[in-house]
């Protein structure tokens, strides 16, 4: 009894002693720091991605409070974090517009980019790189090696069964770490929302491109010709280039494109709307609709152009009054932009 | 005598009873830790600068237990009592006094609290009666042979980046083996000093 009483005793004792001299060295070793620093490091993703240019999401929240760093560079944590953070900090920004991903500008898969030697060295894509440009025909195409794959921190990248990376538009956060790894440069960071691309990088003449790719732009100019925007496609350097603040995502490009380069994530869907009885006559098509052919005025049906209309669909997913129909096919070509190109005063065009 | 004593102690915990290697203690940060070079060195000399102290602070404990005669039931608990507040209060004043080390060893400053590896060394040192000098001498050579191992993992596991590791064995199968085989090199030394 008396050892049981003893120990407890020294225990106690012990843990008593440990608690003054740690209460004591709490006191003692304090270090001022703004507490809101720490508040806004719970409220930041706890990635560590490095997107914000800071070492780290401590570096970042440090930055912020002391040295005013801009509060919307946390690209993981989103919409969240930024008003997270201005709630800390009481302060108002504009909101956020929707988050970038990456998107991979090549198509040039194992079936249809055929490889021109076999590489047994390091196995990632700066490796293949140096030696002779990388194992396929294509030199400027996605090398498939995984050097995205690695480097992303969200598991949102995975080179997938034909050796092109596939990009998880839920997990992906926009932090732009594989674009940076990316010997090949055939990665971008885009608006979740973008639908058309043009998937090549290729920049030979078209009979090279025929031979190394199935799906290689061939700069036959034909999207450029029928993109009814001025100035959205040009071609420069045998390689059909998207100026994506123009782009209106309509997918003419994608329709006309011999090669099938040009993807559209809604092509299947882009058909002629034609406006029905429901029609309240709000104007938020006309107000929307980038080419300007659709006519009303307040409170009288609208109606659409059909032959100038380029079915972007921008009017029918703006109604929120089901007051616009998906009828015929859209036209494959449309004559009246092909003299008369169209642009807003070259004003920059917002994905909505 | 005594220096050639504590050469004999320095020499036994670095290489021929490596912590790690030869006792398999500190597993965890082994594996866990040994990723990248520098992160290790941040772990193996956090471990050494607690593993010393800790052995200074346990020895005096230990003493003040002997005089209860309770050591045999009290031991182990009151030093992972030990080990816990210290490692508070080291980390407490390295924030204050020396913020640049503080942020050097970051992370896993916390992470020894529960290391088996310290409560080993400090359990060690009552085992073989050390006196008290080398009783810390024991505890620093223990945290070298632990940087050491690290170290020496970290940079193989630096190298097999860029190898091609087959399949089956990609990720933590490969580290395994690997800490097997270093294992195995260091069983070499035994033999080299008696216990």
């Amino acid at each position: 009894m008396n050892t049981v009483l003893i120990a407890t005793l020294i225990l106690v004792s012990l843990g008593i002693f440990f608690a003054i001299i740690l209460g004591i060295a709490n006191k003692l070793f304090h270090v001022e720091e703004d507490p809101r620093i720490e508040q806004i490091e719970e409220v930041l993703s706890g990635a560590n991605c490095g997107a914000c240019g800071y070492a780290g999401c401590t570096a970042y929240a440090e930055a912020v409070v002391n040295a005013g760093a801009p509060i919307d560079l946390c690209t993981p944590g989103g919409e969240e974090t930024l008003t997270g953070i201005q709630k800390i900090l009481s302060v108002k920004t504009g909101g956020k517009k929707d988050k970038n991903i990456a998107f991979l500008l090549c198509q040039g898969d194992c079936d249809l980019a055929p490889k021109k030697a076999d590489y047994s060295g390091v196995d990632t894509c700066s490796g293949v790189k140096l030696v002779g440009g990388g194992d396929k025909s294509c030199v400027y195409g996605c090398l498939g090696y995984g050097d995205c794959e690695r480097v992303c921190p969200f598991d949102a990248i995975h080179i997938g069964d034909k050796d092109l990376p596939i990009v998880d538009p839920k997990k992906c956060t926009g932090c732009g770490l594989c674009v940076k790894a990316c010997p090949q440069d055939v990665l971008i960071l885009q608006s979740i929302k973008k639908e058309v691309l043009i998937r090549c990088k290729n920049q030979e003449a078209a009979k090279d491109v025929i031979k190394e790719c199935k799906v290689g732009c061939i700069s036959c100019g034909l999207c450029e010709k029928n993109c009814p925007i001025d100035g959205a496609i040009t071609i420069e350097n045998n390689l059909a280039i998207m100026h994506y603040e123009f782009c209106i995502d309509c997918g003419l490009c994608a329709v006309v494109c011999p090669k099938n380069t040009i993807t559209d994530k809604r092509k299947e869907e882009r058909k002629m709307p034609v406006i029905n009885e429901k029609c309240v006559g709000c104007t938020l098509c006309v107000r929307v609709c980038p080419v300007d052919v659709i006519a009303g005025k307040v409170k009288e049906q609208h109606k659409i152009d059909e032959e100038k209309c380029i079915g972007c669909l921008k009017c029918y997913d703006v109604c929120k009054f089901h007051a616009i129909d998906l009828t015929e096919m859209r036209l494959k070509k449309i004559e009246y932009y092909k003299d008369k190109k169209y642009n807003k005063g070259k004003k920059e065009y917002v994905n909505r | 005598m005594e220096i050639s004593k504590l050469l004999l102690i320095m020499v036994s915990a670095i290489f021929v009873n490596n912590f790690v290697l030869s006792r398999f203690l500190g597993i965890c940060p082994y594996l866990g830790v040994s990723r990248k070079f520098d992160s290790a060195l941040g772990m193996g000399m956090a471990v050494t600068f607690v593993m010393t102290i800790a052995s200074f602070i346990t020895w005096i404990i230990q003493i003040i237990l002997n005089h209860f005669g309770l050591s045999d039931i009290l031991q182990t608990i009151a030093f992972i009592l030990t080990i816990a507040a210290l490692v508070q209060f080291i980390e407490m004043y390295l924030k204050k006094a020396l913020p640049e080390l503080y942020k050097a060893l970051g992370i896993f400053l916390p992470l020894i609290t529960t290391n088996c590896a310290i409560l080993g060394v400090t359990l060690l040192n009552i085992t073989q009666h050390y006196n008290l000098l080398e009783s810390v001498v024991f505890g620093f050579s223990a945290g070298i042979g632990f940087t050491l191992a690290l170290l020496m993992m970290a940079s193989i596991r630096e190298r097999l980046e860029l190898a091609k590791v087959p399949k089956v064995f990609q990720g933590t199968a490969i580290a395994l083996i690997i800490a097997a085989l270093m294992s195995l090199s260091f069983m070499g030394f035994s033999g080299l000093i008696g216990e």
